[in-house]
């Protein structure tokens, strides 16, 4: 175990020079590093918990928005659902008004079918009627019922009162007009001449006499002017005969049928 | 055969005669610093981090947490002292596998010369730490009685620290000159490896016992 008193004050001075060399190029250094490696890695930490905490935050608004929604669509639904109630008691009563105007338009409809009806059925019996009584009067007596009807017609503007003739002809002179006289068949021209002397004399009709034969018109002769009328036909024959076709459709109480 | 690198006179500078302990000394130390200026030029602050730099802050963080564990304080007042201590002890332990290389660790000089500079580190980081009153106080702790045991006690540490580091690896080279002398194959192989382990494991005892020292020198008494 030799001593070199010059080698261990060189070596002291080495350990030395080496303890300064290595503080200024490895511990130094490295230390500079850690200590900015780990900065770094703070700042991470920090920067990862402020996100965390900004997730949080944004995870709560996200929540309550969530709420605010599902608050705002319990809402809507309500008023949907109400709205639709509304709605659906809106269509059912516009529906139960529109079934009512339907009902009400078909009643007038088949009023008006049923007014037709009876017309075509009122002229077609009249005119088998007409026909009937016409062959039996012929076969019968030979008269023609034409000439009897314009006869019977004549009679009765013979036998007018004063104040019905004086009305009559008040209104019929009131239009400027020869006076229309309707017949469902041929009037010959004796009966013209009669029937039209009758009414210029008897009732004082002013404006002439223009015979007309109507084919839609019941079986008859009539002269009317502004609601006054004089006339002959089957006309209460007929109306009796639809009073009775009704009758056929009611029950005992008296109800169906056409007035339905 | 001659085992004392001190007697070992390679060149000299003028008056001085250069001798292996201290060439080989500087060897050491120039390997240590370029090595460590060359690693730490590019240092990684980021994730990725090269190999090297890895083994050095591995290093590093070792002998800080070492030195924290002993002395309970920043650690980093003391880690050059005892870093560069491990380093060098290991660096020129390790080294001897090198052929025609002579560890400086193995001359009573060189270690005496690092006993000597922990025996003067003690009293310069307790005074630096606590301060001088206070440093001085810790020897007359806990009695003053205790004066001349604590002025024995340092010595004798400082001697026995020169003297096993000494006594380790001039005993290692001294085996392995008379094996390889005796049988000159496989064997002296061998204790090489065993000497590797013997290096290691002394400059860890060196460094332990060094960073006990200053740590005891530094803490307050009753710490």
């Amino acid at each position: 175990m030799e001593f070199d008193l010059f080698t261990f004050i060189a070596q002291l001075i080495n350990f030395a020079i080496l303890v300064f060399l290595l503080n200024k190029f490895l511990f130094g250094r490295v230390k500079a590093a850690m200590d900015e490696r780990e900065k770094k890695i703070a700042a991470g930490i920090e920067a990862a918990q402020k996100a965390g905490a900004e997730a949080e935050e944004s995870a709560r608004r996200a929540a309550e928005e969530l709420a605010n929604l599902e608050s705002r669509r319990q809402e809507m639904l309500d008023a949907a659902k109400k709205e639709a109630r509304d709605e659906a008691l809106r269509i059912k009563e516009a529906s139960r008004k529109e079934d009512e105007e339907q009902k009400k338009k078909w009643h007038l409809a088949f009023a008006a079918e049923q007014d037709d009806y009876f017309r075509k059925l009122k002229v077609h019996s009249g005119r088998f009627a007409w026909m009937v009584s016409e062959k039996m009067l012929r076969e019968l007596s030979g008269a023609q019922i034409g000439e009897k009807a314009a006869e019977i017609f004549a009679r009765k503007v013979e036998e007018l009162g004063e104040k019905e003739a004086s009305g009559f002809a008040a209104a019929a002179n009131r239009s400027q007009k020869p006076l229309v006289i309707l017949s469902s068949f041929p009037v010959d021209s004796g009966q013209k001449n009669r029937i039209a002397l009758l009414m210029k004399e008897k009732v004082g009709c002013k404006n002439g006499v223009e015979f007309r034969q109507d084919a839609d018109m019941e079986f008859g002769i009539e002269a009317s002017a502004e609601g006054y009328r004089i006339s002959w036909g089957g006309k209460d024959y007929t109306e009796a005969m639809q009073d009775e076709v009704l009758g056929v459709f009611k029950n005992d109480k008296g109800q169906g049928g056409y007035d339905e | 055969m001659e085992i004392n690198p001190d007697n070992m006179e390679l060149f000299a500078i003028g008056a001085l005669k250069i001798n292996a302990t201290i060439f080989y000394t500087w060897i050491v130390m120039a390997v240590l610093v370029s090595a460590s200026a060359v690693i730490t030029s590019k240092l990684s602050t980021g994730k990725k981090v090269p190999r090297w730099q890895s083994v050095l802050e591995t290093f590093v963080t070792f002998i800080s947490g070492q030195t924290k564990e002993v002395t309970g304080r920043n650690p980093w007042d003391f880690v050059p002292f005892l870093g560069t201590l491990a380093l060098f002890i290991l660096a020129c332990n390790v080294m001897e596998v090198v052929p025609l290389y002579h560890p400086p660790t193995s001359s009573f000089s060189t270690t005496a010369a690092l006993a000597v500079a922990v025996f003067f580190a003690v009293p310069f980081f307790g005074i630096t730490q606590k301060g001088l009153w206070n440093h001085l106080k810790s020897y007359f702790q806990p009695s003053p009685i205790m004066l001349p045991f604590h002025v024995i006690s340092e010595l004798s540490r400082t001697v026995s620290l020169a003297v096993r580091l000494f006594g380790n690896m001039m005993s290692e080279s001294l085996m392995i000159a008379v094996f390889l002398s005796v049988v000159p194959l496989f064997i002296p192989l061998v204790m090489q490896g065993f000497g590797l382990i013997i290096g290691i494991v002394q400059a860890y005892i060196f460094f332990t016992l060094a960073s006990v020292y200053i740590g005891s020198s530094v803490s307050v008494h009753g710490e």
